[in-house]
């Protein structure tokens, strides 16, 4: 018996819930699951198949960031983004978390670099959606709805990713605003926002520290220099080259009390929310990624009450601010801080819930509390 | 169709927009696939978004099942409706609003693809998704479909360009989907009615992103000798680390039938295969880029490599690539077309075979396709009314399949799988796979009434063994059997 038809047993079998753990390093942080036994998939590792001039991966889902890296590197290719957290968090958990990452090649999301998933579905079926090539519209996409799904509906035991060939530059270019009043932040953050450029860029601001201005310089030399300056226009100075594996050291640190909110506008109300935000919160560490309009805030949440006063205050601009359109606030275990409420919420999501873990075995959500909050690594 | 139905949706669209008599409704018969014709019981035109959903509550009430229509443009036979009523969107036609700062337009179902780009190219922005037949074809449509085209090779295909849907589910109730500039909190229901083909209900509303249009483009034809030649140069072209915003590739076949045709490129006639190749992006670095590109092509035994000159040349180059289908039709009056899709390194391999195929089956194979994606479109020229003739070229088209199948490949990239490719669903997922996909499909429509028939074969689906409606469903499949 195959681990992955044992696992497909244990959940067809279980009469309790199963919380799924892999690296581990998602949960800590004391995310908001109800208790379950644990169902380890630590076991499930290594590449399942590899042609590198196909650029697709296909590896077991408890296969850690870091040796994905390592794996791709041997020749010249990389998965294109690295996810908030930490290398060592596992392909698995990116995936159910299709979690956030900054300055991405090609300004990617997780949703657009996977192509298939393996799935134990709640129901202890072995699934398979999606495939190994990098166009795909045979059937229903749910490679789509078990991306983002937190292992609500089955645990991804295998995925295929599509790679990307590292470019002859490809580095991190990081610089600090010219002068540290508000008013300079008030002149970066209009151009930030009309920025046509193919540039992956983000504004990042450390607790009490100066705003700096990271992008990602890729392409042949002639089109970085092009880049390079595209980016100095921007008034910034200082500017410094950092290989990108660095991307998940400053930007990536986050406290294990802390709370992570971010929050998404429109272009048209970026400025000024985003102005409020860096003056709202002096003490935490902020990153504004102007192709996305997402604002990410890492908070102290050692206070009493920190959590509702935080949330609140986040609710508060994104009402004062004179914006056109929603702005949406979510916590970074991507549930909505507005319904806290179990996953799943309307009509539609309990349908799909139900066609898939009709039991509601796997990552049985708890309802979110300050007390259950935390920040939680991916 | 009841006559009670009938003077229901008159009563919402107007009598004009209901139609009923057999030459009214041949029109629909069949969409841009040859070799599938299904009649539907009624067509019903809605005027607006409240007639839509109108139209489709009122369905719902009576139990009919329907299918929702574009352009006609679709190449899987998913548009036909078989003596069930036909849904057409075509009137649909609003570009709702453009929003420049955010780089956003809404639209309504039945807006042509590329009208939406002309209506836009004023704000510096364009919908990059581009369909072949983008002159004719609509966003709902695209949207059903998760159309692709040359350029989603570097922007990426309908799905990642559509932020936000209101639809209208088949139990007539009005829901929306995703959301522009919003965080994703629960499942994402957006990406999975996307490429739904119709069977999860119609969009009425699509909210796209529209993208920068690019500072400077150029586009390159190289030609080889051999097609094995220009596949391997794909691959090196894609490894170099360029992420080229179109790599197409032509065959001899495909060259000959588009020079003599009125969509002329000034494609060498002589070669075995063409690769049509753009970049774009910042001005500064593109050069290099194209230098790396010829390179890459004369290294693997390309016999020459052009760079268009100007924007006319361009056109041109691209005018070839874009109506090849419709240049094939100088060949025969019937053409099927296939969209498997395969990994890079696999295509000399799939495309050899794909020739033993054509030697063995006697049949004509036309190949032009997305190579950078590994996107195959075969396509076999062919007289339908030669009932031997159509036998070899529907079996040359199953080998062909199999074939790419056992490459490690996919049915379809972008055409989605409609009925043409139905029969080929269980060799690509297994039992458990098919059913999960059918209980999703649940969700959306229990009762199997929005594109009944299509996509999974219903005898794929536990929950539905041994029930009335799979033994309907079973024998409408029967009755529209590819007649190729």
């Amino acid at each position: 018996m195959s681990d992955v038809d044992q696992l497909a047993a244990r959940i067809r079998e279980t009469r309790e819930p199963l919380r799924i753990v892999g690296g581990g390093t998602w949960l800590h942080g004391g995310g908001p699951w109800a208790d379950a036994l644990p169902l380890p998939l630590d076991h499930l590792r290594g590449v399942v198949e590899y042609t590198p001039g196909d650029l697709v991966i296909t590896v077991a889902a408890g296969t850690t960031l870091a040796e994905l890296a390592a794996t791709t590197a041997e020749h010249a290719q990389m998965f294109a983004l690295a996810p908030y957290g930490t290398p060592h968090a596992t392909i698995g958990a990116v995936v159910a978390t299709a979690a956030p990452a900054p300055l991405a090649f090609g300004d990617y999301t997780v949703r657009d670099l996977v192509l298939g998933v393996q799935v134990v579905t709640g129901r202890g079926d072995i699934t398979r959606a999606g495939g190994r090539v990098v166009k795909n519209v045979a059937g229903f996409d749910l490679v789509r709805l078990h991306t983002g799904a937190f292992g609500t509906l089955g645990v991804i035991t295998e995925v295929s990713l599509r790679l990307h060939a590292r470019p002859a530059v490809d580095i991190l270019v990081v610089s600090t605003l010219r002068r540290t009043d508000d008013g300079a932040l008030g002149e970066l953050l209009p151009q930030l926002v009309a920025n046509r450029a193919p540039l992956p860029m983000l504004l990042h601001r450390a607790p009490d520290g100066v705003p700096q201005l990271w992008g990602r310089v890729s392409g042949n030399p002639a089109r970085a220099d092009a880049l390079r300056q595209h980016l100095r226009a921007f008034g910034v100075v200082d500017a410094v080259d950092l290989p990108v594996e660095r991307v998940d050291g400053p930007l990536h640190h986050t406290p294990h009390d802390a709370i992570v909110f971010r929050a998404r506008t429109h272009r048209s109300d970026a400025v000024p929310f985003v102005r409020a935000g860096f003056e709202a919160f002096p003490h935490g560490t902020l990153t504004y990624d102007p192709a996305r309009g997402s604002l990410r805030a890492v908070l102290p949440a050692a206070a009493r009450d920190s959590f509702e006063h935080d949330l609140d205050t986040m609710h508060r601009l994104a009402a004062v601010n004179g914006a056109m359109h929603p702005i949406s606030v979510v916590i970074d275990q991507g549930r909505s801080a507005a319904a806290p409420h179990s996953t799943p919420r309307t009509a539609l999501e309990v349908g799909v819930k139900h066609a898939l873990d009709p039991r509601d075995v796997l990552n049985r959500l708890a309802a979110i509390s300050p007390t259950t909050l935390g920040h939680a690594h991916v | 169709m009841s006559v009670q139905v009938r003077e229901t949706l008159e009563t919402i669209v107007g009598d004009r927009w209901v139609k009923t008599r057999l030459p009214e409704l041949a029109p629909y018969d069949a969409d841009a696939l040859p070799g599938y014709r299904a009649t539907p019981s009624l067509a019903v035109f809605p005027g607006t978004r409240d007639e839509l959903i109108a139209v489709v509550r009122a369905l719902a009430r009576t139990k009919t099942a329907w299918v929702p229509r574009g352009a006609g443009t679709g190449l899987s036979g998913g548009a036909l409706a078989d003596d069930v009523v036909l849904i057409g969107l075509n009137r649909l036609t609003r570009i709702i609003d453009v929003d420049p700062v955010n780089r956003l337009a809404r639209v309504e179902p039945g807006v042509v693809n590329a009208r939406l780009s002309r209506e836009t190219t004023r704000y510096g922005l364009q919908y990059a998704p581009d369909p072949s037949s983008q002159t004719a074809c609509t966003i709902g449509g695209n949207v059903a479909e998760n159309a692709g085209g040359p350029h989603c090779l570097k922007y990426g295909v309908t799905l990642n360009h559509v932020l936000e849907c209101e639809v209208v589910l088949p139990d007539g109730s009005v829901t929306r989907l995703g959301g522009a500039y919003t965080e994703q909190d629960g499942y994402d229901l957006l990406g999975a009615f996307v490429g739904s083909e119709g069977c999860f209900g119609i969009a009425t509303e699509v909210t796209v992103q529209l993208v920068p249009l690019p500072d400077a483009v150029q586009t390159l034809l190289a030609d080889f000798s051999s097609v094995q030649d220009a596949a391997r140069a794909v691959s090196r072209i894609i490894a170099s680390g360029i992420v080229p915003a179109a790599l197409e590739m032509m065959d001899n076949a495909t060259i000959r039938c588009v020079e003599a045709s009125i969509y002329a490129a000034g494609y060498p006639v002589d070669a075995a295969a063409v690769l049509l190749c753009e970049v774009d992006g910042v001005a500064e670095g593109l050069d290099e880029d194209v230098a790396i590109i010829r390179d890459a092509c004369l290294a693997t035994g390309a016999r020459s490599v052009t760079v268009a000159t100007s924007a006319e040349d361009r056109t041109r180059l691209w005018q070839g690539r874009k109506k090849a289908f419709g240049a094939m039709g100088r060949l025969s009056p019937a053409l099927v077309v296939q969209d498997a899709v395969v990994p890079r390194t696999k295509l000399p391999e799939v495309l050899t075979a794909i020739d033993a195929i054509a030697a063995e089956y006697d049949v004509r194979v036309c190949n032009v396709f997305h190579a950078g994606d590994g996107n195959l479109h075969p396509n076999i020229p062919y007289n339908a009314h030669d009932a031997q003739e159509s036998a070899r070229v529907h079996d040359a088209m199953s080998a062909i399949m199999q074939a790419c199948i056992a490459a490690g490949g996919t049915i379809t990239g972008e055409h989605g799988v409609g009925l043409d490719k139905l029969p080929y669903m269980e060799s690509l997922f297994d039992a458990a796979s098919l059913d999960a996909m059918c209980r999703v499909r649940s969700v959306f429509d229990p009762y199997r009434r929005a594109n009944p028939g299509k996509v999974v074969p219903v005898h794929a689906c536990r929950e539905w063994h041994g029930t009335n409606a799979v033994k309907h469903d079973t024998v409408r499949q029967d009755a529209t059997t590819p007649h190729v």
